[in-house]
């Protein structure tokens, strides 16, 4: 933590603006330079006080195999999460594998609070022409209007037709980044 | 917003360093403590005033569209921002195909049809290239477009694409996502 005691004191101010503080180990005030102070304060700004960051799946491998139909439904083993705020605008990074029965579209949304979609109910949705062939998606998302507090996240996913599934060899990352200022 | 008289006032300080303050409420100086002062400071600070954040394009679908060697729009995909002058990063998620050989495909981002990055310095059709080696299968293009010395205020960004030969496709579907942080410090 930075401290009044270690800025420099400058009795002769002139080209610069100055402030004054009280040095308590001394128990005196003195004269200090606002840049210096302004340091001070910036040093002793915790590490979450501009910009939050939860990593809540790091590139997590599955470990069963989820076949999943025509119906949001919730991914198994990448379960739900919990996560804290200030009440600032989350950006989401997310990125995983899948792969599905049926040439055509798979939506995947983020569920929080249980009744809160990201980036929307409908989710967003990712083309597959070739069946049973493993495919990336990744979005990133922007989240605003959450409340301060201890919030619930998890991915749900569906088909258009026929099945998406997911099994030992899709990985899931999902990163929260939360803006506050 | 939090003010300097929520601050306690400490007559004899002992274990920290301390500044002196003008409340206003009493029109009296008084000691503080610098870490209360510090997260008064730091609760002060406006949202968006560090970093801003925008949902520049939400899920938009295109259409069916068939570009070829030149630079084109792509069709609906574009949306607004406004910039405080920072540095802008464009996250940018979206999918493409090919129809008929094997080569790269190149985007990039016009910025208020004055601007595009990444920049092409000479000319040459610069962007960022993604190579698709299967014909007829929509591919994710997932990239962060940057810009600085951007002039504040009102933009409009358009995502446009090229090929090296024979054609980029695009339908309905194939989907766009783009979120803009803004670092304004």
């Amino acid at each position: 933590m930075g401290k009044i005691s270690q800025l420099p004191p400058d009795s002769s101010p002139s080209a610069d603006d100055y402030t004054v503080t009280v040095d308590s180990s001394t128990n005196q005030t003195k004269k200090v330079r606002l840049s210096d102070l302004v340091t001070s304060v910036v040093n002793q700004m915790s590490s979450t006080a501009i910009t939050k960051r939860t990593l809540l799946f790091d590139n997590a491998g599955g470990i069963d195999t989820q076949t999943i139909g025509t119906t949001f439904t919730d991914t198994t083993w990448w379960t739900e999460k919990t996560f804290s705020t200030t009440g600032g605008d989350i950006v989401i990074h997310v990125a995983l594998t899948y792969f599905a029965s049926n040439a055509n579209n798979c939506y995947f949304r983020l569920v929080i609070d249980g009744s809160t979609y990201s980036p929307s109910s409908t989710g967003w949705a990712q083309y597959n022409n070739e069946t049973s062939s493993h495919r990336l998606t990744a979005r990133t998302l922007l989240l605003t209007g959450l409340s301060s507090g201890s919030h619930t996240i998890k991915l749900q996913m569906r088909a258009t037709s026929g099945n998406v599934y997911k099994d030992t060899n899709d990985y899931l990352n999902l990163l929260l980044v939360e803006y506050i200022h | 917003m939090v003010k300097i008289t929520t601050l306690n006032q400490d007559i004899l300080p002992t274990g920290d360093d301390y500044t002196i303050t003008l409340d206003v409420g009493s029109s009296s100086t008084k000691k503080v403590k610098l870490s209360d002062l510090t997260s008064l400071i730091v609760n002060t600070i406006p949202k968006n005033t560090i970093t801003k954040r925008t949902l520049v394009m939400n899920e938009i679908a295109t259409t069916d569209q068939t570009i070829t060697t030149t630079f084109q729009n792509v069709a609906n995909w574009t949306g607004t921002f406004t910039s405080y002058g920072g540095t802008v990063y464009f996250h940018t998620n979206f999918t493409m195909w090919r129809q008929t050989v094997v080569d790269i495909n190149i985007i990039r981002l016009r910025i208020d049809d004055l601007y595009v990055t990444p920049p092409d310095i000479y000319g040459y059709g610069t962007g960022v290239s993604m190579p698709i080696n299967e014909l007829s299968s929509h591919k994710l293009f997932s990239t962060i477009f940057t810009i600085d010395n951007l002039p504040a205020g009102f933009h409009t960004v358009k995502m446009q694409a090229r090929t090296n030969s024979g054609n980029v496709r695009f339908d309905t579907n194939d989907y766009i996502n783009m979120v803009a942080i803004e670092y304004v410090h």
